[in-house]
């Protein structure tokens, strides 16, 4: 089971692959961001343009951005969570800034399930809810278990035919 | 994902030359072109090299452009082949990406608009591309780049079939709104401006004081990087009363001012009093000026469900708006405007993602439903303009908790009065009793805000009421809300508040996003009352688009 329960409000938080997946993110972001910044100072001698950046330690620098991303990441990890239910989709998040969310699911325009890389390897997805609203306009829940995004997917964006198919064969 | 499967569902795929629209295509030349151009200003000519430049450059174009078409090519085939889509009865899935693979699901209930048009490489090949728009932003969602006729057909076919199963459709409610529209010359006069009350509401906003400042502050800014380098090219002196104006030109204008030695000091104060008092009547005839051109003959009717506003001296500009389409209504009371016992009222619409209401909101300026407006009218107008049943001159007003509020409010003014008195400091000891009063005017502001701060849940609408110098109430209806947020920060947490945002789909003129209604400071178990009374309350609503 991917999800604990939090008892005192019946919100979801997210399990060890959740984390696995974020941290995988953040350390290939990092590897990125080193292998470009190196190929940038490496094509600039190549073509001998010097920009006094020789002195700079890059390396030190990206580290302490990765450090600090990297436990931005892990803690934010704990204080991410959400509930759907019948009405309305809610999501918590924040670190230093505590953010509740709730989306009546009446108010969804549309909604995507986007798989990146690192959350393929663990199977896992980020369900993204999008509202007329300026700044609710997408509403996202990381790192959810693939089946489970396609899951609240089907249930937030119903199908209208089959359920007005069900409401013509109950009457 | 997908349960219920029709002869609709196979995944389909763009037609294969929807490649060539592709921007990335035009890297290899423009990069090329930069590169270039870059080592043509940058290497010394010789001779040797002038002669043999163009051949090299032309040889390097070729073989770069050989290797940079490539990985480009093989990049799009690959994109071509990961977008696919599926047409289903009630919606459109489309799959994209490459390295992160999205499912969009779009429900044709939630289509606000398609576009389908035909660029030459279109109609050369026997294609046509595809927009199609929900609400959630004002940009294309689903863009099919380059499809077959039979497949914009076959979508048509099924958007209308779906549309004669839903009785509130788009295209029945387009053509409603569109029969509205043209019927909406005649009825209800709510309000009008005369001149005069153009003269009143040019003192209100004086937007003449803002765009000399900004003016003012360009030339200020540009003088002080150039003045030094212009001033010396043109000089010619002037003496206008007792100053002395030596004007410095060059592209850049700037005046110097002395004053002349043998002026008495009662003559100096004198001649300023009257340049202040020229310059503000300067300021308000602009202000008259802007006002009569942008509101002359203001004119606001209600055709059953249509709002009509007009108004403008040399463009009139008209808009028609649904009255379904406000989200949410706001009355703002200035110090100015109490003056005359005015007020004014500011709407927020749904409609600003069509590009015909950016233009018209342009002209109209600010969806103002009434610029100014006295006091009085103010109530019967919002009356008129909400859903039913908005008790809007209720007075069961929820106040947050003064005592703690004005602390946490005093906090944040405390960081300016630090930052000030450490600027006092560096400059005189003597201006640190400035720092004195600067604390008492600290305490004073957050008081009057704490008690400013109200609020109210009605039946069907939640109001907002802040501010002591400017006033403001908003009015947001239940069936208007989008998403309803909870913030705290640290200071939040430490005094046990909350800040609650309720968002709206409604849009300031040029696309700047706007949260109607943010309340701050409640406290935090009241404020998750309100968010589940908010969210059971609008999903119980349909919101009427």
């Amino acid at each position: 089971m991917i999800h604990s329960q939090d008892d005192s409000d019946q919100f979801f938080r997210l399990g060890p692959k959740a984390l696995i997946a974020a941290v995988s993110k953040c350390c290939g972001v990092f590897v990125v961001l080193c292998i470009g910044s190196l190929w940038i100072r490496f094509s600039l001698g190549l073509l001998g343009v010097s920009w006094d950046l020789d002195s700079f330690p890059l390396i030190p620098t990206l580290l302490v951005f990765f450090v600090w991303s990297l436990v931005l990441t892990v803690v934010g990890h704990f204080f991410r969570s959400y509930k759907l239910d019948e009405q309305c989709l809610h999501t918590r998040e924040g670190v230093i800034w505590h953010k509740h969310t709730a989306v009546p699911l009446n108010r969804v325009q549309h909604a995507e399930v986007a798989r990146g890389p690192f959350e393929r390897m663990v199977r896992l997805a980020t369900l993204t809810v999008h509202t007329a609203g300026p700044t609710s306009y997408a509403v996202d829940v990381k790192y959810l278990d693939l089946d489970l995004a396609n899951e609240m997917l089907s249930k937030i964006v119903p199908h209208e035919l089959e359920q007005s198919e069900d409401d013509s064969k109950t009457e | 994902m997908i349960p219920k499967r029709s002869e609709n569902d196979a995944w389909r795929r763009l037609h294969l030359t929807h490649m060539l629209h592709s921007k990335w295509l035009l890297m290899p030349p423009v990069g090329f072109v930069g590169v270039f151009l870059f080592l043509f200003f940058t290497t010394v000519p010789t001779p040797d090299i002038s002669r043999r430049f163009v051949l090299i450059g032309i040889l390097t174009f070729l073989i770069s452009n050989f290797f940079m078409y490539l990985p480009i090519l093989a990049f799009l085939l690959l994109r071509h082949y990961s977008y696919r889509f599926q047409f289903h009865d009630d919606r459109l899935v489309v799959r994209k990406g490459l390295f992160e693979v999205n499912d969009t699901v779009v429900r044709y209930a939630m289509l606000h608009g398609l576009d389908s048009t035909r660029s030459p490489l279109h109609r050369l090949f026997g294609t046509v591309r595809i927009n199609l728009q929900t609400r959630s932003t004002m940009f294309a969602e689903i863009d099919l780049r380059s499809v077959r006729p039979s497949v914009a057909e076959e979508l048509s076919h099924l958007l209308s079939n779906y549309q004669e199963r839903q009785t509130n459709s788009i295209v029945s409610e387009r053509a409603v709104e569109e029969s509205d529209q043209t019927n909406a010359h005649d009825g209800t006069l709510l309000h009008s401006m005369s001149i005069l009350e153009c003269c009143k509401l040019s003192f209100v906003r004086n937007r003449a004081a803002v765009i000399l400042s900004v003016i003012a502050t360009f030339f200020v800014s540009r003088f002080s990087q150039l003045g030094s380098l212009l001033g010396d090219s043109m000089k010619f002196s002037l003496t206008v009363g007792p100053i002395d104006l030596t004007f410095l030109g060059g592209l850049i204008p700037w005046v110097e001012i002395s004053i002349l030695e043998s002026v008495e000091t009662w003559e100096l104060a004198l001649f300023l009093a009257i340049v202040v008092c020229v310059f503000l009547v300067i300021l308000s005839i602009i202000s008259l000026v802007l006002a009569i051109v942008q509101f002359f003959k203001f004119q606001l009717t209600l055709n059953d469900t249509i709002l009509r506003g007009e108004s403008g001296l040399f463009i009139r500009a008209v808009q028609n708006t649904p009255l379904h389409r406000l989200q949410a209504i706001k009355i703002i009371s200035t110090i100015r405007s109490r003056l005359f016992g005015r007020e004014s009222i500011w709407f927020g619409t749904s409609a600003l993602p069509a590009f015909e209401a950016q233009q018209s909101q342009l002209f109209l300026l600010s969806n103002w439903l009434a610029p100014l407006i006295p006091s009085d009218k103010t109530r019967e107008i919002t009356r008129r303009v909400l859903p039913p049943n908005v008790d809007f001159e209720s007075e069961s007003w929820e106040t947050i908790n003064v005592s703690r509020v004005w602390k946490r409010r005093l906090n944040l003014h405390l960081v300016y009065v630090v930052a000030f008195t450490v600027i006092f400091a560096l400059v005189s000891l003597w201006l640190l009793a400035i720092t004195v009063f600067l604390v008492l005017w600290a305490v004073l502001v957050s008081k009057l805000y704490a008690r400013s701060l109200r609020y109210q849940l009605l039946d069907n609408a939640i109001m907002y009421r802040k501010g002591w110098w400017s006033r403001s109430w908003t009015i947001v209806p239940f069936d208007k809300i989008q998403s309803v947020k909870l913030i705290q920060n640290l200071f939040d947490r430490r005094f046990g508040m909350a800040t609650l945002n309720v968002d709206v789909a409604s849009y300031l003129p040029l696309n700047i996003p706007k949260c109607m209604l943010r309340i701050p400071y409640i406290q935090v178990e009241r404020c998750r009352e309100i968010q589940n009374i908010l969210i059971r309350e609008s999903s119980r609503r349909e919101n009427e688009w």
